[in-house]
C-alpha cells in the first residue's frame, strides 16, 4: 500500500520518460506497431510510442486521486447520513433513506454515462459524478447495520445509563459497523477506479493524453493477442492496488472490531 | 457528406475486385452476412446520409444513373442505371432521361416517368427536411418548394410515360454525381404514402433484393428478388447485416466464419492479419476518396492570425502519423484526393506552384520562423489564449489528436485535447466562434472536386447552425474561383479553376492537411464477386458463395 | 404489515416521480443542444424547427415543460427517437425483455457461484482455500467488465467455439444459448463481490453472542450455521440484491456494448453517444422503475428475515 502511495506521489519524478512523449525512432517497429520490453523503454511502448512505465507511474496519480478523492466524497456522505438516519430514526432517516432510494433508483453507471456526456468528458466531471453517486451504497449498509446495533443489549444498557446520543453513536454503534465500511470503502475504491476505467472505454472518461489505468487499458485492450503487455501491465497495477486496498480493510477490521479477535 | 460518417472506399486492386477470385461460374445461393458498429439508421432514401444506410439502399433501390462496375481509384465511370441513356442541351441547362423499359418496382408495378418526379420532388418537401435537397438544388423551382409556396416542382416534369426532363438554374456539371446519389432513388409513391410513418422501415424499390425482416438494433435481412427485372435475380439468396458489434468481434467473427467480409479493423487486427498465413493473402487495402487535418477556426484566436495558423499547418509531422497507421495513411499535401480532377502532388508541381503548399507538409523550421512572426508567440512562448483541440474517441481520431498535440508542443504551443460524442461534436464545430481547432475528415459524398472544395470552404457554406464551413475562412478571390468553377463546363477548364482555388486554401491554411486513408477489405475465400465500391463501401449486388450453403459456417475452412 | 406495504407503495410512485424530475432536468435543462433541432435533423429549415418547437411546447417556460413532460410520461408517452422517429416506447419494448433475460442469467450466476465460495471461505477462515477462493475473487472483481468480456468471449466463442461471438441467436434456444456468455460476463463480477460480502458478513455473525448461545445450546454445527449464521448473514447480501440491478443494468452497458446484445443497455450508451435524449431518458425510466420494484421487494424481504426491525 505504502509503495503504491509513494509511486503516486514519486512517480512524474521516477519516470524516465515525458509520458506524453512519442518516441518514433526507437518506440514503435517498422510497421508502426509498439516495441517489447527493452533497454530504451522498460516495459515497452504503447500504440503511440510512448513508455508504458512512465505512463503507468504517472497514471498511478491520476487513478489514484480518482479513486481517493471520489470514494472519499462518497464514503464521508454515505458513513454519516447512514450513522444519523440509522440512530435517529423518524423524519431524517425518511427523508435520508428516501433521497437513498431516488438515487439508487437511478442505474449508477448508466447515470454517470449520461451525466458525463451531458456534461464534458474530463477529469472534474468524472471524479464529480462518481463521486456524488457513489454514497447511497454505504448509505444504506452503514443504516442497516446501525438498525441492528441499536437493538443490540449493549446499546439499551448504554441508553439506559443515560448516555449521549453523541457518545453512543460514536463509541458505541461506530466500531460496530467500522468493519463493513473498511470493506466497501477498499472495494469502493477499487470500483471507483474500474468506474473511471469503464468510462474511458466508452469513451467518456479523462482525456487523452492523460494515462489513467482505466484509460490504458481501453487503449490497450485491442492489442490483447500482439502485445498483451499493454492491458496486463495497468490490469495488474490495479489489482495490486485493489488487493492492497483489502487487505489493509482486513487489517484494520481486525484490529477495529472488539468481537472479532479470532 | 458529414464528415466521418462515410469511409468510402475505392478499390485499386486491377485484377479481380475479389482476392481469391477463382475461376468458377457464378452459382445461385447462399447467405451473405456482414455487420457494423451501427445500426442501419433509416431505409428511406430521401433521408439517409451515412455509410451503413447508403450500403442497405443500394440492395434496394436503383438511381437513374449508375457507377460502373469497373469504377476503379483513379477513374470512376457513369452508365445508365434505370435511365438507358441521357442528354444535356448545349448551354446545359436541360437534361433528358430516357428510362429503361420493363422496370418493376418489388409489389410488381411498373416503373414510369411520374416515379421519378414524384421522388425527387419529395427531397423538397419541407417536412421531411432531406439532405438529397442541397444536391438537387440546381433544379429550377426548388427554392420555391423548400420555403413552401409551392407543392410542384417547375424544373421538372415527365414528357411522356419513359421520358423525364430538368431544368437547371445554372449549368452544373456534377448534376450526374447527384443523380447516381441515393438521394436520386425512385420510389414507388403509393407505397410511401400508404406506409406513412413506416415507409422507412418498410422500403420498396426497384433493386435486386427486397427488406424481408428488420430487427431494430439487432438485423437486418435482404432477400432476393425472384422476379427482378433485369438481368434477373441476384446469385445470393439473401443477405444479413449485424448491426452493434465492436471491430475486435467482427474479426473474431470472420475468423470464426460467422461474417463474410469486414472492412473496419483495429491496428492490432489489422497487423495480426497481415502477419498471418491465412488472412495475410486475403487482405485487401484499397485508397479511399478521402482528406483528413485539422479545422482551424479563422474566427478565434489564435488561429485568426494567418502566420499562426501556416506555422501550426507546417509543424505536424504527416510521416509519424503514417508510421502510427502502420502506414495506411497516406500523406498529402492537396485537400482534392487522388483519381480527381485538382489533385496535386508536391513533387509534380513547379518551385512556383510549391510555393502555395509549402505549409502544407512538415518542416519545423518554416514552422518554427512562421510561429515566431505570430502575434500569439513571444521569444518562442505561446502567449495566446488556452488552445483546446476538439477530437472523437475512435481510433483514428485519437491517435492523430494525440501525435499534433505533440508535435505542437514540440513548437512551443501548448494545447488540450477534448473528446467528445459525434452529434456534440458536429453541432460545435458547425457554430461560429466556439471550436479552434478539431479533427477533421472530408469523404465525399461524389467524387468531384466540388465536393471537396466548395462545400467546405465556400463564404456561401457559413451558417448560424451546422455550418459546412467550419474553418469559417471566407475569400473574396477563392470565392470567385468556386462559383466560376461550379458552372463550368469545360473539365480543362474547371480542374484549372480548382487547381488554383485550392491552391489558394493550402496558402491561407484554415486547415492543416494531412493525409488520405485506405480502407481495408477481408473477405471470406468462397465470397466471390464482391466489390469494395467507392461509393457503396460495400456492394454485394454481384456476389456469389463458391459453395452455396444456409450460411457461412466455419467456412473458409481452414481452423 | 398492510400498512407497511401501502406506504411502501406510496413511497415507491413518489420516488418513481422525482426520478421522472431527475431525468427531465438531465435531459432537457443541462444539454446545451436545441430539442427541436435535434428533432427536426440537421438539414431542416428553421420554420420546421419552430413549428416542432411550438408541437412539443419547447417555447415554453420549464416548469411548463415540465408539467407536460411528467404528464405525458404518466400517461406513457417517452416521446420518439430523434435518430429515427422510433417511439421510444416501442424502442424500450423490443430491447427489455433481452436485457432481463441476462440480467435474471447474471443472477443466477452471483448466487450460484458467489454465495457458496463465500461461505466455504469463511467457514475454512485463515485457510489456504480461504486465501485462494479470496484471490480468485479479488481477480474477479478487479477485472473491468471489458476485458472479462473480452477474454470470455474469446475464451469460449472463439477458441472453444461453443457459444456464438456475440448477437442474439434465432430461435427460444438459440437466443438462450447466446445469452450464457454475456450472462456469464455480467454475473462474473457481481459473483465475486458476492462472495466476499457473504464471507464477510458471516464472520461477523459467527463472532456474535447469539452464535455462541446456539452453539453453546448443542446444535449441531449444521444447523448454527444454516439457521443462525446465513439468515444473519443475508441481510447484507439482500440488500446488496436490490442495489444490485441497478449495479446489472449499469454492467449491461459494457457487456451489452460487447457482445452486440440488442438490450436496453446498449439501447441507452448508443443513445448517449447520439445524444438521443428521448431514448437515454426512456432507458432511465424504465430502469429505474425497475429498480424502484426491486427495493420494494427487497424491503419486504428484509423486515421478513430481521423481524428485530420495526414495520411501524
Amino acid at each position: 500500500m505504502a509503495s503504491v502511495a509513494l509511486v503516486a506521489l514519486l512517480g512524474p519524478f521516477l519516470a524516465p520518460w515525458d509520458p506524453a512523449v512519442q518516441d518514433i525512432a526507437t518506440g514503435l517497429d517498422a510497421s508502426g506497431a509498439p516495441v517489447g520490453p527493452g533497454a530504451a523503454h522498460l516495459l515497452g511502448t504503447d500504440a503511440l510510442g510512448r513508455d508504458v512505465l512512465s505512463r503507468l507511474l504517472v497514471g498511478a496519480r491520476i487513478s489514484l486521486l480518482v479513486g481517493f478523492a471520489a470514494t472519499g466524497i462518497s464514503m464521508g456522505i454515505g458513513l454519516v447520513i447512514g450513522l444519523v438516519s440509522g440512530y435517529f430514526r423518524g423524519i431524517i432517516d425518511t427523508v435520508a433513506m428516501r433521497s437513498v432510494d431516488v438515487l439508487m433508483s437511478f442505474p449508477f453507471l448508466l447515470l454517470c454515462i449520461a451525466l458525463v456526456a451531458v456534461r464534458e468528458p474530463g477529469l472534474d466531471n468524472v471524479l464529480l459524478v462518481l463521486g456524488l453517486l457513489g454514497w447511497t451504497t454505504m448509505a444504506r449498509v452503514v443504516r442497516g447495520k446501525v438498525l441492528a446495533e441499536r437493538e443490540q443489549e449493549y446499546v439499551q444498557a448504554a441508553r439506559a445509563l443515560g448516555l449521549g446520543h453523541g457518545r453512543i453513536l460514536f463509541r458505541h454503534i461506530l466500531p460496530n459497523v467500522v468493519g463493513p465500511v473498511m470493506v466497501l470503502s477498499t472495494l469502493g475504491v477499487a470500483s471507483t477506479i474500474l468506474a473511471e476505467s469503464v468510462l474511458s472505454y466508452l469513451g467518456l472518461g479523462v482525456p487523452p493524453p492523460t494515462p489513467s489505468w482505466g484509460a490504458m487499458i481501453s487503449e490497450g485492450q485491442a492489442w490483447y493477442r500482439l502485445a498483451p503487455g499493454l492491458v496486463a501491465a495497468p490490469g495488474l497495477c490495479i489489482l495490486v492496488t485493489v488487493l492492497g486496498f483489502n487487505l489493509l480493510g482486513e487489517g484494520l477490521r481486525d484490529v477495529l472490531d472488539p468481537r472479532d479477535a479470532g | 457528406m458529414s464528415p466521418l460518417l462515410l469511409l468510402l472506399a475505392c478499390t485499386a486492386n486491377p485484377d479481380g475486385l475479389t482476392p481469391g477470385a477463382g475461376n468458377t461460374a457464378p452459382v445461385y445461393g447462399g447467405t451473405f452476412v456482414y455487420a457494423d458498429e451501427d445500426d442501419i439508421r433509416t431505409l428511406d432514401p430521401a433521408i439517409g446520409y451515412d455509410e451503413v444506410s447508403w450500403t442497405a439502399m443500394h440492395l434496394v433501390f436503383d438511381q437513374l444513373i449508375a457507377y460502373a462496375p469497373d469504377t476503379d481509384g483513379t477513374e470512376v465511370r457513369m452508365v445508365g442505371g434505370l435511365a438507358e441513356s441521357w442528354d444535356v442541351s448545349e448551354d446545359g441547362l436541360v437534361w433528358t432521361f430516357r428510362l429503361r423499359p420493363g422496370v418493376t418496382f418489388h409489389n410488381g408495378r411498373e416503373l414510369v416517368a411520374d416515379d421519378v418526379v414524384y421522388s425527387w420532388t419529395r427531397l423538397f418537401d419541407p417536412e421531411l427536411a432531406s439532405p438529397g435537397a442541397d444536391f438537387f438544388g440546381g433544379i429550377s423551382g426548388s427554392q420555391a418548394m423548400l420555403d413552401g409556396e409551392t407543392d410542384h416542382l417547375a424544373g421538372l416534369v415527365a414528357l411522356d410515360t419513359r421520358t423525364v426532363q430538368v431544368t437547371l438554374d445554372a449549368p452544373d456539371a456534377t448534376f450526374a454525381n447527384a443523380v447516381a446519389m441515393v438521394f436520386g432513388s425512385v420510389v414507388p409513391r403509393e407505397e410511401v404514402e400508404a406506409r406513412g410513418e413506416q415507409w422507412a422501415f418498410s422500403p420498396v424499390g426497384t433493386g435486386p433484393f427486397e427488406l424481408s425482416e428488420w430487427q431494430l438494433g439487432e438485423k437486418t435481412v435482404f432477400v432476393a428478388d425472384e422476379d427482378h427485372w433485369e438481368p434477373g435475380r441476384p446469385y445470393l439468396d439473401e443477405i444479413v447485416h449485424l448491426a452493434g458489434y465492436p471491430r475486435t468481434v467482427q474479426f473474431l467473427k470472420l475468423e470464426a466464419g460467422e461474417l463474410s467480409q469486414i472492412n473496419r479493423m483495429s491496428s492490432p487486427d489489422y497487423l495480426w492479419a497481415r502477419q498471418d498465413e491465412r488472412w495475410g493473402p486475403l487482405l485487401q487495402e484499397v485508397p479511399s476518396i478521402d482528406t483528413y487535418g485539422e479545422m482551424m477556426n479563422t474566427e478565434l484566436p489564435p488561429f485568426d492570425d494567418l502566420a499562426f495558423r501556416q506555422g501550426v499547418a507546417a509543424s505536424i509531422d504527416r510521416e509519424k502519423l503514417k508510421k502510427l497507421r502502420n502506414g495506411r495513411y497516406r500523406p498529402t499535401i492537396s485537400w482534392v484526393p487522388p483519381g480527381l480532377a485538382a489533385h496535386v502532388e508536391w513533387d509534380e508541381l513547379s518551385a512556383d506552384e510549391q510555393h502555395a503548399y509549402r505549409y502544407q507538409r512538415h518542416d519545423p523550421a518554416l514552422a518554427k520562423q512562421r510561429l515566431s512572426e505570430s502575434r500569439y508567440m513571444q521569444d518562442g512562448r505561446y502567449v495566446g489564449p488556452p488552445i483546446v483541440y476538439w477530437a472523437l474517441s475512435d481510433e483514428a481520431s485519437l491517435t492523430t489528436a494525440q501525435s499534433v498535440q505533440q508535435d505542437l508542443s514540440l513548437a512551443g504551443v501548448p494545447m488540450t485535447v477534448k473528446t467528445t460524442t459525434f452529434p456534440a461534436y458536429l453541432a460545435a464545430v458547425g457554430q461560429p466562434k466556439t471550436v479552434q481547432i478539431a479533427y477533421t475528415a472530408w469523404v465525399m459524398d461524389y467524387p468531384d472536386p466540388r465536393n471537396f472544395l466548395e462545400v467546405i470552404f465556400s463564404c456561401d457554406m457559413r451558417a448560424e447552425q451546422n455550418s459546412q464551413n467550419t474553418s469559417f475562412y471566407c475569400d473574396d478571390e477563392t470565392e470567385r474561383l468556386l462559383d466560376a468553377a461550379a458552372v463550368e463546363v469545360d473539365p480543362d477548364v474547371r480542374a484549372d479553376l480548382y487547381e488554383r482555388a485550392q491552391a489558394r486554401i493550402a496558402e491561407a491554411a484554415p486547415v492543416a492537411i494531412e493525409y488520405h486513408s485506405t480502407s481495408l477489405s477481408l473477405v471470406q475465400p468462397r465470397v466471390k464477386g464482391f466489390r469494395v465500391h467507392p461509393i457503396w463501401t460495400r456492394d454485394m449486388r454481384e456476389a456469389w458463395l463458391d459453395v452455396p450453403e444456409g450460411r457461412p459456417t466455419r467456412a473458409g475452412g481452414a481452423r | 404489515m398492510m400498512a407497511f406495504l401501502s406506504r411502501r407503495m406510496a413511497w415507491a410512485v413518489v420516488t418513481l416521480w422525482l426520478v421522472v424530475s431527475g431525468s427531465f432536468v438531465l435531459a432537457y435543462v443541462m444539454p446545451a443542444s436545441d430539442p427541436a433541432r435535434m428533432m427536426a435533423g440537421p438539414h431542416a429549415s428553421a420554420e420546421v424547427v419552430q413549428r416542432i418547437r411550438t408541437e412539443l411546447y419547447l417555447d415554453r417556460p420549464l416548469p411548463e415543460q415540465y408539467v407536460r413532460y411528467v404528464g405525458r410520461v404518466a400517461h406513457g408517452d417517452l416521446g420518439q427517437s430523434y435518430r429515427n422517429k422510433e417511439p421510444v416506447t416501442a424502442a424500450l419494448a423490443r430491447s427489455l425483455p433481452w436485457t432481463a433475460l441476462i440480467a435474471v442469467g447474471a443472477s443466477l450466476v452471483q448466487l450460484l457461484i458467489g454465495v457458496p465460495i463465500g461461505l466455504f471461505a469463511a467457514l475454512r477462515r485463515r485457510s489456504l482455500a480461504d486465501a485462494a477462493a479470496m484471490a480468485v475473487a479479488l481477480v474477479g472483481i478487479s477485472a473491468p467488465t471489458f476485458l472479462t468480456g473480452l477474454g470470455i468471449m474469446y475464451v469460449f466463442g472463439f477458441q472453444l467455439g461453443w457459444f456464438p461471438l456475440g448477437g442474439l441467436g434465432d430461435g427460444f434456444f438459440g437466443a438462450l444459448r447466446s445469452a450464457v456468455l454475456p450472462s456469464l460476463t455480467l454475473g462474473i463480477a457481481g459473483a465475486a463481490y458476492y462472495s466476499r460480502l457473504t464471507r464477510g458478513e458471516y464472520l461477523d455473525v459467527a463472532s456474535r453472542d447469539f452464535m455462541r448461545t446456539a452453539r453453546a445450546k448443542g446444535l449441531s454445527e449444521r444447523l448454527v450455521v444454516l439457521k443462525h449464521g446465513m439468515r444473519n448473514a443475508l441481510i447484507p447480501v439482500v440488500t446488496f440484491f436490490g442495489i444490485d440491478l441497478g449495479v446489472l443494468l449499469g454492467g449491461a452497458v459494457v457487456t451489452e456494448t460487447i457482445f452486440a446484445w440488442p438490450g436496453m443497455g446498449k439501447l441507452a450508451i448508443d443513445s448517449v453517444l447520439q445524444q438521443d435524449f428521448p431514448v437515454m431518458l426512456g432507458c432511465v425510466v424504465v430502469a429505474s422503475a425497475a429498480i424502484v420494484t426491486a427495493n420494494l421487494v427487497v424491503d419486504l424481504v428484509y423486515a421478513w428475515l430481521d423481524p428485530r426491525i420495526r414495520l411501524g
